[in-house]
């Protein structure tokens, strides 16, 4: 039962991937990466489903408050502050888009079949999906052109590989999960700011405007 | 007592977030940095006892690092009281290229970033489990990103952004890598023994290989990021031109050996595993790639403290070849990592003097600092005969010792490659350094230019001095820590 329920949050997760690659909002992507917080809350939950440690609930509700709730708010505030479009504009077009996402999930489906954990997952679709995640989120920090969606980026990309470490039953210490729960909340803070400043001191978030330090000339 | 190495810093950051006076808050800085060498120093003598479970340990290999990052720090302190000190008179400056005034990041933030940033390179060298490596790792990336934007200006946002992206990118990868370990350990039975190096070597027969070696191309990659490696160094000539000179220092001579550290760790283990070649030839890859682009970065580069960063490229390029051959090359990559760090420290806070009274990072423009600045010029110079690895300077030692190692384990057309590469760049970075010592002063030479402040010499000229102290001879104790080092990481003296 618990099974089933986990593989309609994976497949959710992946359907929030593909979506991701395609949106050209900053509204739908903020929405989308909401929604994924939501599934990495409930996907490691439902592997463990039902020995889930107080632990494992502390995990789950701090990585929906970071994604679904932190992210949101990062976006919506740096917005009023700074001259946001609403218009994303991805760098890479629609087609580049679509092919990757296409490509990515072949890989993903190729490797997760070839890459056999030692002990029985609960769902076959936790590494494929997991592996589709980590290259969604690849993929945004390198070809969108918004600070705040490399931001989002790092948000999928960690949310790939927690999925990761949550399906293979790697099992950590409480405080080690929740000191890479920290880390990703002050990455995020730090980060947040940082795109503030950004937003401020060239009067938009484009960072096809930051080249000024290369060594080719031009 | 192992923990209270990064306690110290780490209370010693959050105590200079109150308001004190300027003044008082340098001076706090200047004294953490000392009571940690000293610290450091005493670990020497009597090494502290593992604690938290075998989590956190000094071993050989940490201690080398700590004591080298340690040494950076106070140099990098003491020279900042007296650069915090000129930086506070004005509220703004004009920037150097824009002209366009900029503020700097308030200065207690500055200094607490500096002491949480040495708090978390400590807990690097000190962590035996892989998460807390982890952990650590991730923690000195966030307090460096702010230091690197302690200019308020778009190059500088610039810098700082990119590093805190392709950093983080390359750290979440490492984390992955963590895990993928994870899972190549539950294949030996019982999962758990908490991912310390210690429990890893002694189950490492066991461990399955293929999982183990995604493992470890992702933690090459990964901390490969913060190291330095090319192709994924593209953050570093960014970060060090336009952070502040003893940012700059810190960031090559500290950071990049953590990183470098993390990657041992995974290597002992792997080694243990009977993975020695794949790794081997996973680590020359990169170094080898490392050491080609910066070459070709370093000919002709016109900002010299890009340069710098590109030099600092190719000795992570030597270092990760060292490594990947063993052998007698081991010793050398201990010894080198030493001398390099101090040689590039050094380096960088002369460039900063330099950059004080120039105002340009332009290497044409910069002429005759041996008339403007003789202390620095000098030092200039001397520091360029270090990093390219000329004697008397300790760095010819270790770099002869990592070409020697080479060529006893039979990689002679490597080793041809490697002696190749190390003299392209000695030629790309000679003719910029040599023109710069000599010629007609770019900036007019007066008493005030020549009589420079003792906080802006004296740390360089320490470690300048260490620097050729080590190539003269190397100390009997210190000998032994770093054969011992050596051999952890399979290479036999």
């Amino acid at each position: 039962m618990a099974a089933d329920w986990l593989n309609v949050a994976l497949a959710v997760l992946m359907l929030t991937d593909l979506l991701l690659l395609l949106t050209g909002k900053l509204q739908a992507m903020v929405r989308l990466v909401a929604i994924q917080g939501v599934m990495i809350c409930a996907v490691p939950l439902l592997t463990h489903w039902p020995d889930v440690g107080w632990a494992l609930w502390a995990v789950a509700l701090g990585n929906f408050v970071v994604k679904s709730i932190g992210f949101p708010w990062l976006t919506f505030w740096t917005a009023r502050r700074v001259h946001v479009r609403g218009q994303l504009e991805p760098g890479a077009n629609y087609v580049v888009s679509i092919a990757a996402g296409v490509l990515f999930l072949i890989a993903s489906l190729w490797l997760g079949a070839r890459l056999e954990p030692p002990e029985a997952l609960k769902s076959s679709l936790s590494v494929p999906v997991a592996l589709l995640t980590v290259l969604t989120g690849l993929f945004l920090i390198i070809a969108r052109q918004k600070a705040l969606t490399q931001v989002a980026g790092y948000l999928v990309l960690e949310n790939g590989i927690f999925t990761f470490g949550t399906s293979l039953a790697w099992e950590q210490p409480v405080i080690v999960e929740m000191g890479i729960l920290l880390d990703v909340f002050a990455a995020l803070f730090v980060m947040g700011i940082t795109v503030f400043h950004i937003g401020r001191t060239f009067d938009s978030i484009d960072v096809a405007e930051m080249t000024s330090l290369r060594d080719t000339r031009r | 007592m192992t923990v209270a190495l990064w306690l110290v810093p780490v209370l010693g950051g959050i105590v200079a977030l109150l308001p004190w006076p300027a003044a008082a808050r340098r001076v706090l800085l200047a004294a953490v940095a000392i009571a940690h060498l000293a610290m450091v120093i005493f670990a020497w003598v009597d090494r502290p006892a593992p604690m938290l479970g075998g989590w956190v340990a000094l071993d050989d290999l940490g201690l080398l690092f700590l004591t080298t990052t340690s040494a950076i720090f106070a140099a990098a302190a003491v020279y900042g009281v007296g650069y915090l000190e000129r930086e506070s008179h004005a509220d703004e400056r004009p920037d150097f290229i824009t002209g366009i005034p900029f503020p700097n990041l308030p200065e207690s933030f500055f200094v607490v970033g500096l002491l949480l940033f040495l708090g978390a390179m400590t807990l690097v060298t000190v962590s035996q489990q892989l998460g807390l490596l982890w952990a650590a790792v991730e923690m000195a990336t966030l307090t460096s990103a702010p230091l690197i934007y302690f200019h308020r200006h778009k190059r500088a946002l610039e810098a700082a952004w990119k590093y805190l992206l392709i950093s983080s990118v390359g750290i979440a990868l490492a984390l992955l890598g963590t895990i993928f370990m994870s899972v190549a350990t539950s294949a030996a039975g019982e999962a758990g023994g908490g991912l310390t190096v210690e429990s890893l070597t002694a189950q490492a027969g066991a461990m399955d290989a293929q999982w183990l070696k995604a493992a470890f191309i992702l933690i090459v990659v990964g901390y490969g990021t913060k190291m330095g490696l090319a192709p994924l160094h593209t953050w570093l000539p960014d970060a060090h031109s336009e952070a502040p000179s003893l940012v700059s220092a810190l960031l090559s001579g500290a950071l990049l050996n953590t990183a470098f550290l993390s990657i041992l760790r995974i290597m002992q283990v792997c080694t243990a595993a009977g993975l020695a070649d794949f790794c081997s030839d996973l680590l020359v890859l990169f170094g080898l790639v490392s050491m080609a682009v910066a070459a070709v970065f370093v000919l002709r580069q016109p900002d010299f403290k890009r340069m710098l960063a590109y030099s600092s490229v190719e000795h992570m390029g030597i270092l990760a070849f060292g490594a990947g051959v063993g052998g007698q090359s081991g010793y050398g990559v201990m010894l080198h990592l030493v001398n390099h760090s101090m040689a590039k420290g050094m380096l960088f806070l002369i460039a900063g003097n330099i950059l004080t009274v120039y105002r340009t990072k332009a290497a044409q423009v910069v002429t005759g600092l041996v008339h403007t600045l003789p202390v620095s010029g000098i030092l200039w110079a001397a520091g360029f005969l270090a990093i390219i690895g000329s004697p008397p300077f300790g760095t010819f030692t270790s770099e002869l010792l990592v070409l020697k190692g080479g060529l006893d384990q039979g990689r002679w057309a490597l080793t041809a490659v490697f002696l190749a590469l190390l003299l392209t760049v000695f030629v790309g970075m000679a003719s910029a350094f040599l023109h710069m010592v000599q010629g007609r002063p770019a900036v007019t030479a007066s008493r005030r230019t020549r009589r420079e402040p003792w906080t802006a010499i004296v740390p360089p000229a320490v470690l300048g001095l260490a620097v050729l102290f080590l190539g003269i001879h190397v100390p009997e104790r210190m000998g032994t820590v770093i054969r011992s080092a050596a051999a952890m990481i399979g290479g036999a003296p």
